[in-house]
């Protein structure tokens, strides 16, 4: 059950922290379950080396996908978009990223940013700010700092783009300094990036979405995650209501046709820009 | 000669430093002279407190009072505040607070926090979150985020009061851990504050304003700082134009009437 000074701190700062949710004996059977998802990925396909990401994981492993339920994450989703959401897919992710700039996963302006996405992360490793955790820059996800922070499409996506004369890691921001056990719900608006990460970070991922009510919110979830519109039969048979009610509505959702999203910013060329830079430097 | 960038750097997060203005001689200079002035602060007072903590600090000493017109800080002052801006009061602080629960200097509404004014902090001693550096919140001297985050008055201001389940070191925000040398320019609307501190924490604090152009800001200066309108003479007979700019037109101002200004909220 979310207190009202949670919600508070969710709607004003754009995210909400659970210290220790898990306790140590959790965190170690969801790290061995992923593991296997994991090595499963490596051995299917070597040269992925040491980066591992996959689009659909939780759903891969019973244990993992029983996350969705549990109260501590399903109540907190409920808790902030209201009972009627859909699930957005997962994610699992080995990385050495060393840095990964200044973004916000769903820019936009007032009406994109009143479509609430959230996304849930559960880190496997402890980390700080010399380590690679999520900075935030709190209340972000709303104007104008939101769109204050992207002056012509120029944020610091890149060492030598410095809109504000310092660099990323310089960006005045909160660090979200985590240990194994911890839980981070984030908006997916939020301005947020990572610095001075270490190799072989650990993450889960899930997200969630408010169920969309215009054909423009359609239209965005269509392009940032069309893949969510294909749930796995393990979500559409699963035999807990809870999850059947997160995903049976999608496949509809799915067909029904949308106008073109107009995205905000062209974050698809930041992000080929990123892949250039990091790809030199690993 | 103030950057786009930093203006942008200000104008988005309320805030800008600058890292290593001063060298360690200029810094060892200020600090010495700032003792001075505390050691005949200590010397005058019987109380016991050991909070040091006068008000037109930086006037009562000529060397201290060249900060006033230094380029580093002129130069970036008037490039937040455009040329015409006013003085608005000096503190020199030796202080013991634990702790200084968030607040924003100026709250207010739309026009109030419009009405830009900016404390310009220089710490003498290497501060941290962990000893009681200024820590504030970016982008929030601006609405919305600046009446969000004290839903009906209830802002952390002690340890029991949690409007966001958070106590004060952990409400998300950003420290300013400085070392002698850097400054940090804060807008006054920007929620800050201060927790962990050290006992024995220096600063000197310049402060300025925008021209007033309205009975509001007018009414507001002198809510907040009725002495700004009776500037001392070594200030309004300096040899220095631009100092002389920045204060000669305060007594006509005090004098002025005004509404009488109404508080966004009862700090007491």
């Amino acid at each position: 059950m979310l207190a009202p000074e949670q919600k508070a701190h969710f709607d004003v700062f754009g995210f909400l922290i659970f210290r220790q949710a898990f306790t140590p004996k959790e965190i170690d059977k969801i790290a061995s379950e992923a593991k296997i998802i994991w090595e499963d990925r490596r051995n299917k396909n070597p040269s992925q080396g040491e980066v591992l990401s996959s689009d659909e994981f939780v759903e891969l492993r019973p244990t993992l996908t029983n996350l969705l339920v549990d109260d501590r994450i399903h109540g907190t989703i409920a808790g902030l978009l209201g009972p009627d959401f859909i699930f957005a897919g997962s994610e699992g992710q080995v990385t050495s990223h060393r840095y990964h700039g200044w973004h916000t996963d769903r820019p936009g302006d007032e009406e994109e940013l009143s479509y609430l996405r959230i996304k849930v992360m559960i880190y496997l490793d402890p980390l700080d700010k010399d380590s690679g955790c999520l900075r935030v820059i709190p209340g972000s996800h709303q104007l104008p700092l939101h769109q204050e922070i992207e002056p012509e499409e120029h944020h610091q996506h890149a060492e030598n783009v410095k809109p504000f004369d310092v660099t990323g890691p310089d960006m005045p921001c909160f660090p979200l300094e985590c240990r194994p056990g911890d839980v981070i719900f984030f908006n997916h608006s939020l301005w947020h990036g990572m610095f001075n990460g270490t190799k072989g970070r650990r993450y889960i991922a899930l997200k969630f979405a408010a169920r969309p009510l215009t054909d423009k919110q359609l239209a965005s979830l269509h392009y940032y995650t069309k893949h969510m519109f294909e749930p796995s039969d393990s979500l559409l048979k699963s035999d807990n209501p809870s999850i059947r009610r997160m995903v049976e509505d999608l496949p509809r959702l799915g067909a029904k046709k949308v106008p073109a999203f107009i995205p905000y910013s062209d974050d698809f060329k930041a992000s080929l820009y990123h892949q250039r830079v990091e790809n030199s430097i690993n | 000669m103030l950057s786009p960038e930093q203006k942008a750097h200000f104008d988005t997060f309320g805030f800008l430093i600058l890292r290593q203005a001063f060298t360690s001689d200029e810094i060892d200079k200020i600090t010495s002279e700032a003792e001075n002035l505390w050691a005949e602060d200590r010397k005058k007072t019987s109380s016991k407190d050991r909070q040091i903590n006068p008000d037109g600090f930086l006037e009562r000493n000529p060397s201290l009072m060249e900060l006033l017109d230094d380029d580093r800080i002129q130069e970036t002052i008037e490039g937040l505040l455009g040329p015409a801006f006013v003085w608005a009061g000096s503190e020199g602080q030796i202080t013991h607070h634990h702790e200084h629960g968030w607040h924003p200097d100026r709250p207010g509404d739309e026009e109030e926090v419009s009405y830009l004014r900016i404390k310009v902090m220089l710490y003498l001693d290497p501060l941290n979150k962990d000893n009681g550096c200024l820590r504030v919140i970016p982008g929030s001297h601006r609405l919305p985020l600046h009446t969000q985050i004290e839903p009906e008055n209830r802002h952390q201001h002690g340890e029991y009061v949690k409007p966001f389940d958070v106590s004060g070191p952990d409400i998300p925000g950003f420290p300013f851990e400085c070392r002698p040398g850097d400054v940090i320019f804060f807008c006054q609307s920007l929620w800050h504050g201060m927790f962990n501190g050290k006992d024995g924490r220096r600063y000197v604090a310049l402060k300025f304003a925008a021209r007033p152009t309205m009975d509001k800001h007018l009414a507001s200066l002198r809510y907040y700082k009725k002495d700004i309108f009776e500037p001392s003479d070594a200030l309004l007979k300096s040899d220095r134009p631009r100092i002389r700019k920045m204060v000669e037109d305060l007594p006509r101002l005090g004098a002025k009437k005004a509404p009488a200004f109404v508080p966004f909220r009862d700090d007491n």
